[in-house]
């Protein structure tokens, strides 16, 4: 249980973005901005800033104003691969070009396809326990949380089992060059030209003879006679990794993280019903989310609040801020896996459900929600049910935790915390 | 995703090409630009832009973005940053693809009141007050100065001639001269990112109409020839003018080229003890000095301009809205345009020693980029139907005020033991000396 977040008062320098401590804590900031700026004109960066719930709900609804692509889908720019891992369909902001490949792909992560999976993510996930379950303590992040998702996405893509330690190597360099500049970068490019000749003759070999893994129903899915390109379906899997690897991997370790330090009394809850899994992820997707901020680009004027933001303009969408919003959650600031305000079940790209109560934003809503949901749910929940049943007194190592944390601004990434022990008994 | 790919044209004359869905066409503008300039952006951080050792000494970031990154895209400031001669000099003189935005837009104030600087009569009674008044103003401050033998060149000199002049230019009765001063000071300092100041200077825009209105309404129907009549008996399309007109007037012309250019020329000389022997020993190298001093320590560091649509240039495309950060304190240290471009040396032999008109090159000579004094005037030198360019205004004004000093002061020095140096206030704002103690 959180204390309420304490009131920060009006003055709000830009440069505290910047900073060590809103990487640690933001949100006496986003209270800030909540109450005090509802638009936030952020001239330090050259942005605007929304945060309070419905307006961030409204942006991400409202894809006619609100562009994800910097670029006019009918302009010269060949989009989505200026990104350095490839061809990505973030990129396409509101284009045909962005539906299409988002359908020929979004149908691969739900319903039956992923109950298909699912028999596998427990096999892995034991196999991952199993690596430990002899020393009486693990360090959740490296050896348990970073390595399920990782083994999950190199089984459905059908790589070979034995290539998967390489796989998590590569993975692991990627995701660091995806943040921003540095040695980082350098590693990761090797890496990604390293995977990519790696999977190149698998491409032609599963183009010509697909089989049932996710590498080959890529390779030949078709949306409207069209099939996506070598360099798309590289794209894809680098995307896969970021976007379905890291965020779940930091998902797990949020989860276990509020359920030993932020709210040590309902893990006695989860381990009697294991089906509140689900509320873990759930909340934690509200409570402090993986990722926090998402970027867009005004296509016209927008008056809010009695400002208005101007044409073109980037705008910072935050809905780690939006999930914290009293005007959407009573008590937001207290982590409850039983709170009756929240959505619980499956998120939908709608955000409205049927039960009238309000979702929580981590996902995104609209045209660009995310394409993983169930599969990212599924996989948090299984892997941490596996672990939970199968040790016994499972506890923290340390009474003191510094807490989640974004890495640094440099850096990029998403929030998680940076390590976490756990002691338990057979 | 069979067609064929289809070359586009880019407006700088690029072709790129449209990935044609084998792959063989996949070019990227991004990629492109890192592979041809080498780039994987590893010599800087972003944050080293905005970092305190920037707000000192700017040259050594801007030495590696010049060199490296000619076109950066500082993801952390949601900019580019341009910095070399001939790209900085280009987007600022390109309006049919960049603008600029009057610091109103930036207060989000546009309503606010008219910058009227594009009428003659006003741009005529600037110009006449700088001429007229920079004489006797500079004689006066040189004398409080050597009333007790020490003072601070940057603080009663380079500071106060501006306002002084621009008192005199408005004509404002001796008492409503120092809060004139503070107001001034506040609306030009909250155009910037920093929110606190621009509260001020919200409030200061409104205080500065406030004094103004009642002149405004004073001097309406008569024959004075002060900034304020002038502006006062306009003829303007929306309504006669009001004293919010005459503060955005005010604001989006400013003081920071006279200010801190002649802060820094006589850092620079005190500083150059050779050098300062060949400035005073005429008008003409004086003149010399100051222009070596606008490209040596330009006080305006940097211009932001605003692409109007999608537009390629530089191996990229920027997109509609893009901010160009163009830095003139990188492109006039440029060594692909000046020789050692570090060294402060008063009669260069490779800079323009006129005004250039129209471009940036006369006589195939490029001079220091100077954003506060505008675009090269087109007009003549000394043209007949108006005013000399607020190039050569400011320029003249500040080589007066100089010789002035030079010739009031001939034992003038660095107080002893003092290490003057340049900074901006914070990160974005003028950079130029704040202390110059001198024994006079």
């Amino acid at each position: 249980m959180a204390e309420p977040v304490a009131d920060l008062g009006p003055e709000l320098d830009p440069r505290v973005f910047d900073s060590e401590e809103f990487q640690r804590d933001p949100f006496p900031v986003y209270k800030q901005l909540r109450d005090y700026h509802p638009v936030y004109h952020d001239r330090f960066h050259n942005r605007w800033i929304l945060s309070r719930y419905w307006d961030v709900d409204g942006a991400f609804q409202d894809n006619e104003s609100y562009d994800r692509a910097m670029y006019k889908p009918d302009g010269p720019y060949d989009f989505g691969s200026s990104h350095v891992f490839g061809p990505n369909i973030l990129e396409y902001g509101n284009s045909d070009e962005h539906r299409r490949l988002r359908n020929i792909v979004a149908g691969q992560f739900v319903g039956q396809k992923l109950n298909d999976f699912l028999p596998m993510i427990d096999q892995i996930s034991n196999e991952v326990i199993d690596r430990f379950i002899d020393d009486g303590e693990v360090e959740i992040v490296s050896q348990f949380s970073s390595q399920v998702p990782i083994r999950v996405i190199s089984n459905m893509l059908g790589l070979p089992r034995e290539d998967e330690d390489t796989f998590v190597q590569w993975y692991q360099y990627l995701i660091a060059g995806l943040g921003f500049g540095g040695e980082h970068l350098a590693r990761g490019l090797k890496a990604r030209n390293d995977m990519w000749d790696y999977i190149d003759p698998m491409i032609e070999e599963r183009t010509k003879n697909p089989g049932e893994d996710l590498l080959s129903r890529i390779c030949v899915a078709e949306m409207n006679g069209t099939r996506m390109t070598p360099e798309e379906v590289k794209g894809f899997v680098a995307l896969l990794l970021a976007a379905g690897g890291d965020t779940t991997d930091k998902a797990i370790a949020n989860m276990w993280y509020h359920l030993m330090y932020t709210r040590p009394d309902q893990y006695a809850d989860v381990v009697a019903e294991s089906s509140l899994w689900e509320n873990v992820f759930t909340e934690m997707m509200r409570y402090d989310p993986v990722v926090h901020a998402q970027f867009r680009f005004t296509t016209r004027e927008i008056p809010v609040h009695g400002k208005v933001i101007p044409e073109r303009a980037g705008v910072i969408l935050y809905l780690g801020a939006g999930n914290r919003d009293e005007r959407a959650f009573e008590n937001p600031d207290t982590f409850d896996i039983h709170r009756d305000d929240l959505h619980m079940g499956r998120e939908n790209r709608s955000g409205r459900y049927k039960d009238g109560k309000n979702g929580h934003l981590g996902f995104g809503i609209g045209q660009h929600f995310c394409m993983g949901y169930a599969m990212a749910r599924q996989e948090a929940a299984i892997a941490c049910k596996l672990l939970a049943e199968r040790v016994k007194n499972l506890r923290p190592k340390f009474a003191e935790h510094v807490g989640i944390t974004a890495p640094s601004i440099d850096s990029g990434g998403f929030r998680a915390p940076a390590e976490l022990w756990l002691e338990f008994d057979r | 995703m069979a067609e064929k790919a289809e070359p586009i044209a880019g407006l700088n004359g690029v072709v790129v090409t449209k990935s044609d869905g084998d792959g063989s066409g996949y070019r990227t503008y991004e990629v492109y630009q890192r592979e041809r300039v080498g780039e994987s952006t590893e010599k800087i951080k972003p944050i080293q832009l905005v970092s305190d050792a920037y707000r000192v000494d700017p040259y050594p970031t801007l030495e590696v973005l010049r060199e490296h990154y000619p076109c950066y895209r500082d993801w952390l400031g949601n900019r580019y940053w341009l910095t070399r001669y001939d790209d900085v000099t280009s987007v600022f003189a390109d309006e049919a693809n960049f603008e600029t935005r009057s610091k109103l837009w930036f207060y989000g104030l546009e309503g606010f009141g008219r910058d009227l600087r594009h009428l003659l009569a006003v741009e005529t009674a600037i110009a006449r007050g700088l001429d007229d008044h920079v004489g006797n103003v500079a004689a006066g401050l040189i004398s409080n100065m050597q009333v007790d033998g020490t003072a601070d060149l940057a603080r009663d000199f380079a500071a106060r001639l501006p306002l002084t002049i621009l008192a005199e230019t408005l004509a404002l009765p001796e008492s409503e001269r120092e809060r004139f001063y503070a107001l001034y000071w506040q609306a030009q300092r909250g155009a910037g990112w920093q929110p606190e100041l621009q509260r001020k200077g919200e409030a200061a825009l409104a205080g500065m109409a406030e004094l103004f209105d009642p002149l405004v309404s004073a001097r309406r129907g008569g024959e004075g020839e002060d900034l304020v009549s002038v502006i006062a008996n306009a003829e303007l399309d929306g309504g006669p003018a009001s004293g919010a007109d005459v503060a955005a007037t005010l604001l989006e012309g400013d003081h920071e080229t006279l200010h801190g250019t002649l802060a820094n020329l006589w850092f620079l000389l005190l500083t150059h003890p050779d050098e300062f022997e060949k400035a005073r020993s005429d008008r003409r190298l004086m003149k010399l000095a100051y222009l070596e001093t606008l490209r040596h320590s330009a006080p305006v560091l940097s211009a932001k301009r605003f692409a109007r649509h999608e537009v390629e240039r530089f191996g990229r495309l920027l997109p509609e809205g893009a901010l160009m950060m163009c830095s003139a304190a990188a492109a006039n240290r440029d060594p692909r345009v000046f020789e050692d471009p570090d060294r402060f040396v008063v009669d260069r032999r490779d800079m323009c020693q006129r005004e250039p008109r129209g471009q940036y090159r006369a006589d195939g000579l490029a001079s220091g980029i100077a954003f506060g004094l505008g675009k090269p005037s087109k007009h003549p030198a000394v043209p007949e139907d108006r005013p000399r360019s607020r190039y050569a205004l400011v320029r003249d004004a500040a080589v007066a005020a100089s010789m002035a000093l030079v010739e009031q002061c001939p034992e003038l020095k660095l107080a002893d033991g003092v290490e003057p140096r340049l900074s901006a206030l914070s990160v974005g704002e003028m950079h130029t000396c704040w202390q110059l103690p001198v024994n006079t």
